[in-house]
């Protein structure tokens, strides 16, 4: 198995996830990687994706692992980036014995976010109370969520937010964290520029920087 | 541009699929090149997902991009959501790969595929903030072309275009953009240019045009020397093709009377297998499809294909590369490659219900070629698509009856070979439309009533039959379509009106409003139902000044045939002469 960390930037920021799937794998083809596809009807490459960015974000920390044996991490991580669009260019690659199964396992994310905004109001962002009720709209509807327990930190420096939230499946998006701090708080911050700089996953109790 | 561009970050989290208008795309060009002076734009009036499909516009996209002082771009028709997003934000119709507003380039294409496009054109224009007119744009203005299918009949849109390229455009693309630099340089009026651009076989220029001129059809003579993109663009947001597109041949051999695409594309030409083998597997090289497909009019009757697919095989096997091949005739149907392709699912297109018709069509395949699908059914296809035509000349309830008989027969064959009843048979019906450039360019279509009438009778035929299910084409969006391929100028205030009142996207059918349509041609005292009735052998036709290379008098002969039920054979089988290899040499 191979893991690249790889990055999702410029135009890749509007592609759904399912667009992006398909261009890693024609970025494959490409570069011929010796990647293992799936017995059946209609095989398909054996790629495991990390949870993606939201639509609009950018990310540094994209991951997936290939089933693929008789290359390098190293040799893999150029021949893919020979064939990458630079929207979707590899950052890191790791060989492993097992499929580290990212989308289970990954716990937190941590994102840097310009923000714009009166001090006060960024000092209550800061303070946050452990509770927080988050409420945003989706498909129109109004919807509540209790942020308890998925916010791990938030710094801000130099008018960014460095924000480590819970993702997967009980994770929080940033971008509804963003949407109710605009309205709770009156600070300014565009999806657009937000960052995904880091993946973790939760080992022995402690979340762990991937590669 | 870098207004457009920062506005676009917010305006695309607003909107379905906003890939489709990033732009950035992996082989797309690059929207800044050393030495480019010109600026040419790609227009599709339809969304990107259909345009990024089309091959025409990805092969002049590549000669265009190739001249050194010019830089080629794509713009797509923008779904409703965008167009709100973007008039909120004040942002005009822009480009894909700089961001540009189409009223700063030096050129503007549009592929004019089929009619129910028309009004897409004048709401692209719109939201360039472009006057649809030529009359109207002035030297700021950029060049305004057209091109595509629908140039068989240019009429009904010639008063919104500069110049109109009538045919394939390769060659001609390249020496209408070579001369518009040296005119540029020597600093020449527009009207000036278009004067000297009128020498360039294939173009056309509506303003200057005078009676008694005529245009020649432009043709590529040899089609392994002719430009074709080794390095197409891989679409962000899955196109309907989301597929590698190696051509075989440009013409169809077969001759159907009904067929424009047969007879605009001659004469034939073949590409060499070495051409066809090279390309495909450069293709997949450079773009990472997963699928191939060998298109062509008919592709089962190109006269290298098994040596083509069985050296592809080996290729596409050891790059999981899955070969496509549709256009399928029943007769020149492929046994060994259905033994070895994937079984999904086969299409065939006998358009007739009965022996009768398909006589009077020119469709050369025989009852006994049907049979040939139940070969299918031993290899295991267990699902068929059948393409048929509704209200072709002479057609009678017999004919119509006769559709339903091909599925029972299908449908039992299946069952005696598999002991299974598993069948899908997926009936597809359209309306006929006559168009410009066929035997059939006189004839009349149905009326509507009468459309209704046998779509309703078909569907109580096949209704009796297990497994088999109807989709057919609008009664309506048909007419439509007749009456805007064998208009004259007439109907450019047709299509103005029609636009006003609210059309576009005419060939989506939640969008398609006939009463529109209906009320501009009434507003502009034109009648829709005149233009597609029958048209008298003797009358002018607005599309006469074109030589496609085939002459009126093969039409009407092939026409009178058809009313006798007497076939062509094939040209396979023999040159018929149809005159077309006067515009280049027929390569079978």
């Amino acid at each position: 198995m191979i893991s690249v960390r790889f990055f999702k930037r410029g135009s890749a920021r509007f592609i759904s996830h399912i667009d992006i799937l398909r261009a890693v794998c024609r970025t494959i083809r490409r570069a011929e990687l010796p990647v293992e596809f799936s017995k059946g009807f209609n095989p398909h490459m054996n790629l495991y994706f990390s949870p993606p960015a939201p639509l609009g974000i950018a990310s540094a920390a994209e991951y997936f692992t290939a089933d693929c044996s008789g290359v390098s991490a190293e040799e893999f991580l150029i021949r893919y980036n020979a064939a990458a669009p630079d929207c979707l260019m590899g950052i890191a690659a790791v060989e492993s014995e097992k499929n580290p199964n990212f989308a289970a396992n990954i716990a937190a994310a941590s994102y840097v976010v310009p923000i714009c905004g009166e001090k006060n109001d960024i000092n209550k962002i800061l303070g946050l109370p452990k509770s927080y009720k988050l409420s945003y709209t989706q498909n129109g509807e109004s919807v509540e969520k209790d942020t308890e327990g998925k916010i791990f930190s938030i710094n801000y420096f130099d008018g960014n937010l460095q924000l480590k939230l819970a993702a997967g499946a009980n994770g929080l998006r940033i971008d509804r964290l963003l949407q109710a701090f605009e309205r709770d708080f009156s600070v300014r911050s565009e999806i657009t520029e937000v960052l995904r700089t880091e993946q973790y996953i939760l080992e022995n109790g402690v979340l762990r920087e991937l590669f | 541009m870098p207004e457009i561009k920062s506005k676009l970050d917010k305006i695309l989290l607003l909107v379905e699929k906003p890939s489709r208008y990033t732009g950035g795309e992996y082989n797309s060009a690059q929207p800044e090149k050393a030495g480019a002076l010109y600026r040419f734009c790609f227009c599709f009036p339809d969304i990107y997902e259909i345009g990024m499909s089309n091959l025409g516009i990805a092969i002049l996209y590549d000669i265009v991009n190739k001249l050194p002082e010019f830089i080629a771009e794509r713009c797509f028709a923008v779904k409703e959501d965008m167009r709100r997003a973007m008039e909120k934000e004040g942002v005009p119709l822009f480009s894909l790969e700089s961001k540009r507003p189409l009223g700063e380039f030096d050129i503007v294409g549009f592929s004019m595929q089929y009619e129910l496009l028309y009004s897409n054109l004048l709401y692209m224009l719109e939201l360039a903030k472009i006057p649809f007119r030529t009359s109207e744009r002035g030297e700021d203005c950029p060049i305004i072309i057209a091109g595509g299918p629908c140039t068989a009949n240019p009429e009904p849109f010639a008063d919104f275009f500069d110049a109109i390229i009538i045919g394939e455009g390769e060659e001609a693309t390249e020496k209408f953009c070579k001369l518009y630099s040296e005119c540029k340089k020597a600093g020449l009026k527009k009207s000036e240019f278009l004067k000297r651009a009128k020498a360039i076989t294939g173009v056309y220029v509506p303003a200057q045009f005078e009676r008694g001129e005529k245009v020649v059809k432009a043709a590529v003579k040899k089609l392994d020397d002719a430009p074709y993109p080794l390095h197409p663009i891989v679409p962000a947001a899955e196109a309907v093709h989301d597929r590698a597109v190696v051509e075989l041949y440009r013409g169809c051999a077969s001759g159907c009377r009904f067929c424009q695409a047969a007879f605009w594309y001659r004469p034939i030409r073949e590409k060499s297998p070495e051409t066809v083998l090279n390309t495909a597997k450069s293709i997949i090289n450079n773009t990472g499809f997963d699928e191939i497909t060998l298109a062509s009019l008919s592709s089962g009757d190109y006269t290298h294909l098994e040596r083509v697919l069985s050296e592809l095989s080996g290729f596409a096997e050891s790059r999981r590369v899955n070969i496509a091949l549709p256009s399928l005739r029943l007769s020149g149907f492929s046994g060994d490659f259905v033994k070895n392709s994937r079984k999904s699912s086969l299409t065939f297109a006998p358009e007739a219900g009965t022996q009768r018709l398909r006589d009077v069509i020119n469709k050369n395949i025989t009852d006994a070629d049907i049979d040939n699908i139940a070969e299918a059914f031993r290899e295991g296809y267990n699902s068929v698509k059948l393409y048929f035509m509704l209200g072709l000349p002479t057609e009678t309830l017999e004919d119509i009856e006769g559709i339903a008989e091909i599925c029972r027969k299908l449908r039992r064959l299946y069952i005696e070979y598999n002991h299974k009843k598993d069948i899908s048979i997926s009936v597809s019906c359209s309306v006929f439309i006559p168009k410009p450039a066929t035997p059939f360019q006189w004839e009349r279509q149905l009326t509507i009533p009468e459309i209704l009438e046998r779509q309703a009778y078909l569907r109580g035929k096949l209704r009796e039959i297990k497994g088999v299910t109807l989709s057919w084409h609008g009664a309506e969006s048909s007419k439509l379509e007749a009456a805007l391929a064998r208009g004259g100028r007439e109907l450019s205030k047709v299509i103005e009106r029609a636009y006003a009142l609210g059309a576009k996207f005419d060939g989506w059918t939640e969008s398609f409003d006939y009463e529109i349509w209906k009320r501009a041609f009434f507003e502009c005292g034109l009648d829709l139902d005149a233009l597609t009735s029958e048209i008298a052998e003797g009358a002018e036709l607005p599309w006469d000044f074109i030589d496609i290379g085939i002459p009126k008098s093969y039409f009407l002969a092939e026409r009178k045939k058809a009313f006798s039920g007497k076939t062509t054979e094939s040209c396979r089988r023999g040159c018929r002469g149809c005159g077309a290899n006067a515009l280049g040499e027929c390569s079978i």
